[in-house]
């Protein structure tokens, strides 16, 4: 069933500018207004993962399924089985790591690569302002 | 428990560790830690070698452990107390109560200024304080390393590395079991933990207490700059260049990101302080590979934060935040990690 807007991002939104705007200004209690500012931070975290939608993490099980040698062969048919693939894929890499495989060599620079895209993917929603402030020196 | 109720218990068990009548006033709960409750109150000391009125913070402990390793109140105390009396700028120490209604309490001095690392590095009002932050805290860490650890019995009370690890290799092996445990696959530490097992400069020759998290936001500032040390419950024993490296991670320069020590001034002058005041010399490339150590264990320990809200055993949100903030120290460490080591 297609919901009527405000959509998912716009809710969202809407809540973070109301904190922003109404109820963070009216707290005097430093802890608390310190905890407002988090819980707003948060919520514009969540706005941004919604905004830029699933093709981040199909493009991260690409570069993934390509870096540990496992053609796709079939792509998960619903997010909790990329979820689920994800972690095993994620598994896969970590114990070969843990192992030395990325040491040196061709496959270190691979790898290295494809951590990084995908450490500066996940700024990309979590902290964009960081990653620009990063990217910049 | 009120505060009225609380301030009348205080009052009847303070009477046996200040030998004399004492009267509690100003009781209000201040910005605590996650495994602290902290309390300020006035204490006046009818007589006696405590005699005077006193500002004073109370700790009591909560439910939750940061960290395996985390010095309880009581051990916490011990080190402060070896601190204080090794003169350092630490807030003297006042009372140890084992049974407090059932818990550790310690009382210590309250210290004026401010602590919060982000005010510190950008406000106007604390300029010439920061200035000399840099000299001072790398004086006074050069001092804490050189506390005698027998002379103030602190063996039996610090966590220190298993045999046949050095301080190094026991925090690898903390982080892959942490890790391990959380169950959540993070390539990017993975990645830097081998860079690390493989490039273990040897450790320092001689082991030290180490603080375990210097840097801005523990430390007390006032117009004079450093005016305390605190928060030492991640106190160890184990490589100083810990301690010398840790306020170079990124994020403890509180978004003064050029300042690379603690965003108030260059490593190097806080190295020459730290030098100066009988601190060992800094090797650059020993400094590097605890910076990235730094890093790292932060990361780690966002996720161990994480996790602990996941889990449930928190309901903090700051806690569920941190889970969300691992990859700005991954992608700092992995930068690191990238660079050429620097030139001796």
């Amino acid at each position: 069933m297609m919901q009527d807007r405000p959509d998912t991002h716009e809710l969202i939104e809407a809540v973070v500018h109301f904190l922003e705007r109404e109820i963070l200004p009216a707290l005097t209690d430093p802890r608390l207004r310190f905890r407002g500012l988090v819980a707003a931070n948060m919520l514009a975290v969540a706005a941004r993962e919604v905004a830029a939608g699933s093709a981040p993490l199909y493009e991260e099980w690409k570069r993934l399924t390509t870096l540990l040698g496992q053609p796709i062969t079939e792509s998960p048919r619903s997010d909790e089985e990329l979820r689920q693939a994800f972690l095993a894929l994620n598994r896969d890499l970590c114990l070969r790591i843990r192992a030395g495989e990325a040491d040196e060599g061709e496959w270190r620079d691979q790898a290295l690569a494809h951590v990084e895209a995908t450490v500066m993917d996940k700024l990309k929603i979590a902290n964009p302002r960081y990653l620009e402030r990063v990217m910049k020196e | 428990m009120t505060t009225d109720e609380l301030k009348t218990a205080l009052e009847s068990t303070l009477v046996r560790a200040a030998k004399s009548r004492v009267q509690v006033s100003g009781l209000a709960q201040m910005a605590g830690g996650a495994s602290r409750e902290l309390w300020r109150l006035d204490v006046e000391v009818a007589e006696g070698e405590w005699a005077g009125r006193h500002p004073l913070v109370m700790q009591r402990p909560l439910g939750g452990k940061i960290h395996a390793h985390a010095l309880d109140l009581k051990q916490e105390f011990i080190v402060r107390q070896a601190a204080y009396k090794s003169g350092l700028p630490v807030p003297r120490p006042f009372w140890l109560l084992e049974d407090f209604l059932g818990r550790y309490a310690t009382f210590a001095e309250q210290l004026a200024g401010e602590t919060i690392g982000r005010k510190i590095v950008k406000d106007a009002q604390w300029e010439s304080a920061r200035a000399r932050l840099p000299t001072q805290m790398g004086a006074t860490l050069a001092a804490i390393h050189r506390i005698d650890l027998n002379e103030h019995d602190l063996h039996p009370v610090l966590p220190s590395p298993p045999p046949g690890l050095t301080p190094a290799q026991w925090h690898l092996r903390e982080m892959e079991a942490d890790l391990d445990r959380i169950g959540e696959p993070h390539p990017a530490i993975e990645l830097c933990l081998r860079w690390l097992h493989r490039h273990e400069p040897p450790p320092s020759e001689r082991l030290t207490l180490v603080h375990g998290d210097y840097r801005l936001g523990n430390m007390m500032i006032n117009a004079n700059g450093l005016c305390g040390v605190l928060d030492w419950e991640f106190a160890q024993i184990g490589d100083p260049m810990e301690d010398v490296s840790w306020g170079m991670v990124r994020d403890w320069r509180f978004g003064v990101d050029q300042l690379r020590y603690g965003g108030v001034g260059q490593p190097e002058e806080f190295w020459a302080a730290y030098q100066a005041a009988g601190g060992e010399p800094i090797d650059p490339v020993r400094a590097r590979y605890w910076e990235v150590m730094g890093n790292v264990r932060w990361a780690a320990g966002t996720l161990n934060q994480a996790e602990r809200y996941l889990s449930g055993q928190e309901d903090n949100l700051e806690f569920a935040s941190l889970g969300r903030r691992c990859a700005e120290m991954e992608l700092e460490a992995l930068r690191l990690i990238e660079e050429p080591l620097p030139s001796r």
